[in-house]
């Protein structure tokens, strides 16, 4: 029963990938939004952009793997695809799983990217390469979970998208990528605490610039954790979706 | 062997099956609530293995909510369901592996290719991956579509998208087939097709068939049971001699005029009737009465009688007198 549960996880996966790799609003906000961010604050803040590109690529692992897992998403219920998977030998965790998957591997692929283009314009150094194969693999977790299970959370599919922007976009500003977090008015700096860009931003600081405000260990602590959080709520809103 | 009889709330003998071992679907007290709304209420069933079991009920009845509850599809808000003596809840992985389903509507994934969705439902089933191509080209081949198979899903044409749903449910030689109005919009020669292949799997494979359908024609061609639904309770269940049973006496005349017929004028002179366009179909157990209904009625609003026949007793005839009888 285990292997039918793992072969169906990866079948959903790769059908995911497949289908919705190159689809306008996967590559739109997963790949080109967090590059032309790069490009500019390296025009525009050449001096300090090697301080940022910790922050970037979280950024960057956050819309890819949220833009991927949302995209699938949103087109299935729209389109009431959704249902096949409950026609499937599969459990809601393992169609859970499956959705995870994709926006996690997804997460690994555009930080890759980000990564190869930095190499050739920002001089920046990696402390620990333990720490930054931590950091890329929990974030992109925990990124996937969360994408699923807020694109599960909007009654009308059609509008995942907007209701994503509408919460990803702040949460740049307020994660400490461009303003550290101890200079943050309180109500952000609390906002802050609850975001989980703000700890894989933390362990990028650590791996780039070998500083960490929360500390590494807690921050990959609390980021596993809403990774695991955001993924049995969305087995639970599987469930609940199916009426 | 024990046989149950049940009794339904019109008072109809419903001859419900036999307690043995080959009973593959049972339901007991199915009910099922959106909200405040009763869609299923309090039905109970079984069906034996091999059976063509035929589910008909008017637009809203309570036919796709059954068939969701059975396959998983929907949550049970009452009542339990067994198939292969499984419950449908708890071993929800057992049952799904065994069983396939066309839902009432044609959805596979539209930026994937037919392959590449029939691929899908293969290897998610576990289907031996040596056969899937030759398994998948030649359900296509059946259906003429085998130069469909590299175009997405999204641009094939209503009837061609029917035909890849059913041939997904088939992928992985399920003992239990669920159809919900499988052939809505197909063509006719296309629903013979689908027809002759499911008699083949019912007859040849012993697969067991859940059907509903709106097309009497094709309940009656390949049921050899039926039950019938209205607003959520099941009316009748047995088969088609027994749903002619209960109306003993009826005759149909069927007259064409030369002018259409208008309903409300109709109503006045017969209680169980159709019209289709020009023709005016009467059903009942007295053919003199119903011959002077119709002279009266021809007389009273000036028309005139093109044809006049009697016929026999058609499932659909049966169908809308049952549910007459249960609007009383």
């Amino acid at each position: 029963m285990m292997k039918d549960e793992i072969r169906n996880i990866t079948v959903i996966t790769l059908k995911d990938l497949k289908a919705y790799y190159f689809k306008p609003a996967t590559i739109s906000w997963g790949i080109l939004f967090p590059v032309v961010f790069i490009l500019i604050f390296s025009l525009k803040n050449s001096a300090n952009i090697s301080t940022l590109i910790g922050g970037l690529i979280s950024m960057s692992i956050f819309f890819g793997s949220t833009s991927m897992t949302t995209t699938s998403i949103m087109l299935e219920r729209r389109t009431n695809v959704f249902d096949i998977y409950y026609t499937l030998p599969i459990s809601y965790f393992g169609i859970a799983a499956g959705k995870v998957l994709s926006g996690f591997l997804f997460g690994i692929f555009t930080s890759l990217i980000m990564l190869v283009i930095s190499i050739f314009i920002i001089d920046f150094k990696i402390y620990s390469v333990l720490y930054f194969i931590l950091w890329i693999l929990v974030s992109s977790f925990a990124f996937s979970s969360f994408g699923v299970f807020m694109s599960l959370l909007v009654k009308e599919a059609y509008d995942a998208m907007i209701y994503m922007n509408l919460i990803r976009l702040p949460l740049i500003f307020i994660s400490g990528i461009f303003l550290p977090i101890r200079e943050l008015p309180t109500i952000l700096r609390l906002l802050a605490y609850i975001s989980p860009l703000t700890y894989s931003v933390d362990m990028a600081d650590k791996v780039f610039l070998n500083k960490s405000f929360i500390g590494m260990n807690f921050s990959l602590l609390i980021l596993t954790l809403f990774g695991v959080i955001f993924y049995v709520l969305s087995r639970y809103r599987i469930e609940h979706i199916r009426g | 062997m024990v046989k149950i009889l049940l009794y339904n709330k019109v008072g109809y003998s419903q001859e419900e099956g036999f307690i043995m071992s080959n009973e593959i679907i049972i339901a007991r007290n199915l009910t099922k609530k959106y909200g405040t709304v009763l869609a299923v209420n309090n039905i109970s069933f079984k069906i034996r293995k091999g059976d063509f079991f035929g589910f008909l009920g008017p637009n809203g009845a309570g036919k796709t909510s059954t068939v969701k509850m059975l396959t998983g599809l929907t949550s049970i808000s009452a009542g339990e369901v067994k198939i292969f003596d499984k419950d449908v809840v708890k071993d929800a992985k057992f049952i799904k592996k065994r069983i396939g389903v066309v839902e009432d509507t044609s959805n596979l994934f539209p930026d994937l290719t037919v392959y590449e969705n029939l691929l899908f439902k293969a290897k998610a089933f576990g289907v031996n991956y040596r056969i899937i191509r030759e398994k998948i080209m030649n359900y296509l081949e059946m259906f003429n579509l085998s130069d469909k198979v590299k175009s997405k899903f999204l641009n094939l044409s209503r009837g061609q998208k029917r035909i890849v749903s059913i041939v997904s449910s088939l992928i992985h030689s399920p003992e239990v087939l669920f159809l919900d109005e499988p052939t809505l919009g197909l063509d006719i020669n296309v629903r013979n097709k689908v027809h002759q292949l499911l008699l083949q799997l019912n007859k040849q494979e012993k697969v067991t068939i859940f059907l509903t359908s709106h097309y009497f024609e094709e309940v009656e061609k390949l049921c050899n049971r039926i039950a019938v639904i209205n607003k959520g309770s099941l009316i009748f269940d047995g088969n088609i001699d027994k749903l002619k049973a209960l109306f003993p006496g009826d005759k149909v005349i069927s007259v064409e005029l030369t002018t259409p017929i208008d309903e409300v004028r109709a109503s006045k002179y017969f209680t169980h009737f159709k019209i289709e366009k020009n023709k005016l179909f009467i059903t009942g157990d007295d053919v003199t009465l119903i011959i002077e209904g119709i002279n009266r009625f021809v007389k009273d609003n000036k028309l005139k009688i093109k044809e006049i026949n009697t016929e026999g007793n058609k499932l659909e005839d049966l169908f809308l007198r049952l549910l007459k009888d249960d609007e009383r």
